[in-house]
């Protein structure tokens, strides 16, 4: 007995030795903001310091506070998502939320609430860059502009499809097509073709038929693959985003993906390369990334789909060549992309901040040519060169041990996660920056392009409720039709009808209806 | 008679004095916050604070049991608890029996420490391994299957087996721990007990179970109870990360539906309204089996 | 306990046959159990990218010792490692204390009201206000971002309490109980001298309980902790294994080549993490256990 309250004691008082020892390594380091000229903002924002440096030490923001005679005190907060509303419910906020993950719901809801203020009045006079892009590309503004007709937040734009994580497509085993003779494929027939000598004329020569057709981890495959093949079956006509949120246009009248014929036709496709194993049979269950880039290494996979080719790993991203345009058998196709407005929550001031102008004009600067190149890249001399027309990183930025990417975080903030107030760079213009060869892609024209691409809409208070019930039961049950569908459990011909009876249940015609009315409001704003 | 009282109470104010210790705990921490309960039949927004919040009424339950998967999500979290508390709760017990006739020392402590271990290793890992000994392409026990002429089986992606795979690794990863609160319990039991029994001539089976069983038998009916009282509630994390497409159908529990509804898009009354949904039927079930143990057994919660 | 009676008495023939088979079950258990650690054991010194192949891993493969050098090099690590030494001890300490003082009392039947007690205790196992309330409380507490909150709430966990209510009414003797009450003891002087004394297996037991609780929390930690100086080893721990695993596709986090190599290294992590962090509770449980065994004790009073 004495004994367990000896060591007890001991454990506490070593604990408290500890504590007391921690309490001095805080203290030492904090600093006493002393203002200069007056100008002053708090600023709260997601904390990113296990892969940089904190915003107050950071480069980039010390060297815009000379430029704009503007002192941020940074709040940084850690697992933000979780935290967000309780946050709001301190009494006093910070002045402005930068770079933080809100739903399209939340921005009105708070909006409407009074915690974030309207901006739509002061954008012309206080932020002359971003209301140059308003101006120039119309559906930026319709995006932004809730059903209130407010403006409570900025966007985070990228207007190269290329860029950003803007755009799925395929990958595709190039040293395997080589080895085999074969093209790169260009519509779904040759797509099967390709992938059914994958799996049958063992392409990586190991003697053993590992080689897999279409592989990534279990749950990928809807939402980067699927989007790809809607596209070549017509369902891609609104866009990446509107594929999301179920929708698309037929002859510019807003309707349902899920209870289309074309998403029968998709899925009777992907239900064929299943059959024939040309879709990894582990691809709704089973298999998380860590396996995939593993398996990966070795060489056993034919195809998959991303935004980016870093995902597979180093050892053979190169192997792999990007496939942006599928065409289907009736001769549909189409870029699989996000609008350029690939976020509305980038930045958002709230009641409590005294000076919102001063605190918009802070943010514009990012909205200008000149201010997303500072914000990429930094200035010149200090953390890029100019090499032969092309900007590119200092070398204590290229030479980082982790990658050139982490480097260019150590000094600038573009940390991907959440939206920036931010205008994004050319893809090309930051593959050079990294000091890589820019990837060309030369299967694709504007003309690719859907016509209009559109975000997620903004839905009234009365409108959310109703539609996230929905979209959740709907989501839930069209991911274990899908399953039942491709993997041949189910029969297109005699389980279909119902499939489309059971959407209805849950309220498919509803969230048409929804979605409809909103469709209309977005195109008056 | 008040004489009687005081004296009572004199002599024993000491009892008095230190419960007033932890329920002062529980007052600020737990009845304290405990107005909020309200926001479930309230539009909560931070903006407005939970007292200012508009009321709602039951908006949020009704949106709940109309939803399209209630039934579904119901049964499913019935399943999994009950299958999981008719497994958990006797299965540990046996395990510390057994651990407690085992009569080399060194064997019995290695063997312990050795059960408790996998309590430690976090859950993203546990699926990890799942995943790996339970694929059908490569997994280690289809590889088996076949190797000896079985057909395959889809254990991740079939909805029949999602009960299995998410109870037996929850007792492959904590029976041993479990155990714990019995082998306490045992080593209260006097050993003099068992020399008297061995003494008469009484079997190792005997002893169990007219010696340890009875000694234990009130830590055991209280673990039940107490089990039995988190019928609704079944493990978020596990839940998740083990869930897919194909076997949704049987996969989507109470937190899990809540998650994707509430929690994601930022809706606490709705999130909240299924928990208090919840924890009324988890009090009804305590109240109900504790009303059982008051009647079959000696033992009971209050 | 049984081994110096096995000594004593002769055995039959059905005792060894029952050791036997249960010696027997007891191995393939511990086997099957055991199998997690090694491979755990084996990943962290293993090639990540050759976890995954089959025959199943007995032992490393492409040995390398990367997962702990990174973790040596990560102060992340080191500092949530250090903090969760201190928020366990103290947390543990505060938690055995309080949860005596609830237990003592509703295990003696001089209390009057008991079943009252005891229900207001349990009605806190179901309703509770929620995350929203509970933070209001403890903003106005001004405990936010300290120590104590990770400390003070959760002092007490009612079913830990009634465990060991239950282990006091079963446990210790009432004879002993009422001579110390005619000897003039208060219920203290009870508590401290004749029960305490009497129950260390179950204060063991609770001080696991709670400080395997303690030390694998993270939600607190997440919730009212902001500065990373401050944050415990679970919490750390969980950035690495959980990364991606739980965010929605509307939240890309890291892109591109940060994203591949930050992976990469998290992969590295995965394993040696979870080693460096349940090794503390591995290495205190021989300690407690030995409490186990002082059980026997109580034969010795009661004869």
């Amino acid at each position: 007995m004495k004994k367990l309250w000896k060591s007890l004691a001991l454990a506490t008082s070593a604990s408290a030795l500890l504590f007391s020892l921690s309490a001095c390594g805080s203290n030492g380091n904090k600093s006493s903001g002393d203002e200069k000229d007056g100008k002053s903002v708090t600023i709260l924002t997601e904390d990113h310091s296990d892969v940089r440096p904190k915003s107050k030490d950071l480069w980039m923001w010390k060297e815009y506070e000379k430029m704009s005679g503007v002192k941020v005190d940074w709040t940084e907060v850690k697992d933000f998502g979780e935290k967000k509303n309780l946050l709001l419910s301190k009494k006093e906020l910070p002045d402005a939320f930068y770079q933080t993950i809100w739903t399209n719901d939340e921005v009105v809801k708070y909006g409407t609430q009074g915690i974030f203020q309207p901006l739509e009045k002061l954008i012309p006079k206080y932020a002359p860059n971003l209301n140059k892009i308003m101006k120039k590309y119309p559906d930026v503004k319709k995006a932004m502009t809730t059903p209130d007709g407010h403006i409570y937040s900025l966007p985070y734009l990228s207007m190269d499809p290329m860029s950003g994580g803007r755009t799925f497509r395929l990958y595709i085993n190039q040293k395997w097509l080589d080895k085999l003779g074969l093209e790169v494929p260009k519509t779904t027939e040759e797509l099967k073709e390709v992938l059914t000598q994958f799996v049958t004329k063992d392409p990586n020569g190991n003697g053993k038929a590992d080689e897999q057709g279409w592989y990534m981890n279990s749950g990928e495959l809807p939402n980067s693959f699927e989007k790809i093949i809607d596209a070549a079956y017509g369902l891609d006509t609104a866009g990446r985003t509107a594929i999301d949120n179920m929708i698309y246009l037929d002859n510019d009248k807003l309707q349902l993906t899920v209870n289309s014929d074309k998403m029968k036709d998709v899925w009777k496709y992907e239900n064929d390369l299943y059959s024939n194993k040309l879709i990894f049979k582990q691809a709704f269950a089973g298999v998380d990334s860590d396996k995939w880039v593993a398996d990966a290494s070795k060489d056993v996979v034919g195809l998959w789909s991303w935004v980016s080719p870093e995902m597979i790993g180093e050892a053979v991203r190169d192997n792999y060549t990007p496939i942006n345009i599928i065409e289907g058998p009736n001769g549909d196709k189409g870029l699989v992309s996000q609008p350029p407005i690939m976020g509305t929550s980038a930045f958002m001031i709230t009641k409590d901040a005294k000076d919102p102008k001063e605190l918009l004009k802070w943010v514009d600067y990012f909205y200008s040519e000149e201010g997303s190149e500072f914000g990429f890249l930094g200035k010149e001399g200090v953390t890029y060169h100019v090499v032969d027309g092309k900007k590119v990183y200092v070398d204590k930025i290229l030479n980082y041990d982790k990658g050139a990417q982490l480097g260019s975080y150590q000094y600038m903030n573009n940390v991907y996660a959440g939206f920036f107030p931010y205008l994004e760079l050319p893809q090309k213009t930051k593959e050079e920056a990294w000091g890589e060869k820019p990837i060309e892609y030369t299967d694709f024209t504007d003309a690719d392009v859907p016509k209009q691409l559109l975000p997620d809409f903004m839905s009234t208070p009365e409108e959310s409720s109703e539609i996230s019930t929905i979209m959740t039961d709907m989501r839930n049950y069209v991911e274990q039709a899908r399953v039942k569908f491709v993997t041949g459990k189910w029969n297109f011909t005699t389980d279909w009808d119902n499939y489309v009876t059971q959407l209805n249940k849950i309220g498919a015609d509803r969230l048409l209806k929804i979605r409809r009315t909103q469709y209309a409001r977005y195109q008056k704003n | 008679m008040t004489k009687s009282r005081w004296k009572y109470f004199k002599q024993h104010k000491w009892l008095y004095l230190m419960l007033a210790v932890p329920i002062i705990f529980v007052l600020i921490w737990n009845y304290w916050p405990m107005y909020g309960v309200v926001i479930a039949f309230k539009d909560y927004s931070p903006a407005f604070g939970i007292l200012g919040s508009p009321w709602v009424g039951l908006k949020h339950f009704k949106r709940f049991f109309h939803s399209y998967f209630f039934g579904n999500v119901m049964i499913n979290t019935l399943r999994v608890s009950i299958y999981s508390l008719l497994v958990s709760i006797p299965l540990p017990i046996i395990l510390a029996l057994m651990f407690n006739e085992i009569r080399i020392k060194w064997f019995k402590s290695t063997a312990q420490t050795i059960s408790y271990i996998p309590n430690f290793i976090s859950v993203v890992v546990i699926v990890g391994m799942i995943n790996f000994f339970f694929g059908t392409q490569n997994g280690a026990i289809n590889t088996l299957l076949s190797a000896v002429g079985l057909k395959q089986i889809d254990f991740l992606g079939s909805p029949a087996w999602f009960p299995h795979l998410y109870v037996w690794s929850g007792i492959w990863q904590g029976v041993g721990w479990g155990t714990l609160i019995y082998t306490a319990a045992m080593s209260g039991i006097p050993q003099d007990q068992y020399e008297a029994a061995y003494l008469e001539g009484a079997t190792r089976l005997q002893c169990i179970k007219n010696i340890t069983i009875p000694a234990i038998m009130p830590t055991i009916v209280i673990s039940a109870i107490l089990a039995t009282g988190g019928i609704m509630a079944v493990g978020f994390d596990k839940t998740y990360l083990l869930q897919n497409a194909s076997n949704l159908s049987t996969s989507e529990v109470l937190s899990t539906y809540t998650y994707k509804v509430g929690i994601i898009n930022g809706e606490y009354s709705f999130s909240a309204a299924v928990g208090l949904f919840n924890n009324i039927i988890n009090f009804i079930m305590l109240f109900v089996v504790n009303k059982f143990a008051q009647k079959v057994g000696e033992t009971s919660l209050w | 306990m049984a081994k110096q009676s096995a000594m004593r008495y002769t055995r039959t023939k059905g005792d060894k046959v029952f050791d036997v088979v249960n010696g027997v079950l007891i191995t393939i258990f511990t086997l099957i159990v055991l199998y997690p650690l090694i491979f755990v054991i084996n990943a962290s010194f293993s090639d990540p990218t050759r976890i995954y192949e089959v025959p199943l891993l007995l032992w490393p493969r492409g040995f390398n010792w990367r997962g702990y050098t990174e973790i040596l090099k990560d102060k992340d690590i080191l500092i949530g490692f250090k903090n969760a030494v201190v928020y366990t001890a103290l947390g543990t300490v505060i938690n055995l204390v309080v949860t005596t003082l609830g237990a003592y009392p509703l295990s003696r039947k001089e209390l009057k009201g008991k079943g009252f007690f005891t229900l207001f205790f349990t009605v806190t196992m179901f309703f509770s206000g929620g995350l929203i309330p509970t933070y209001l409380v403890n903003q106005q507490l001004g405990i936010i971002n300290t120590i104590w909150v990770m400390i003070l709430p959760g002092a007490l966990g009612v079913y830990n309490m009634i465990l060991m209510r239950t282990y006091f009414q079963q446990n210790i003797p009432n004879e002993l109980v009422e001579s110390a009450y005619i000897d003039g003891a208060n219920d203290m002087q009870l508590l401290w001298k004749v029960v305490l004394p009497l129950s260390t297996p179950i204060i063991a037991v609770m001080a696991m309980f709670y400080g395997v609780g303690r030390w694998n929390d993270y939600f607190n930690a997440m919730i009212y902790l902001q500065d990373r100086s401050k944050f415990p080893l679970q919490l750390i721990l969980r950035e690495i294994l959980i990364q991606g695993k739980f965010g929605d596709s509307a939240n890309q986090t890291l892109q591109g080549s940060a994203q591949a190599e930050l992976m990469m290294i998290k992969l590295t992590l995965k394993y040696s993490v979870v080693i460096i962090s349940s090794l503390p509770v591995l290495l205190f449980y021989p300690v407690v256990a030995k409490y186990f065994e002082k059980g026997i004790l109580v034969g010795a009073i009661k004869g």
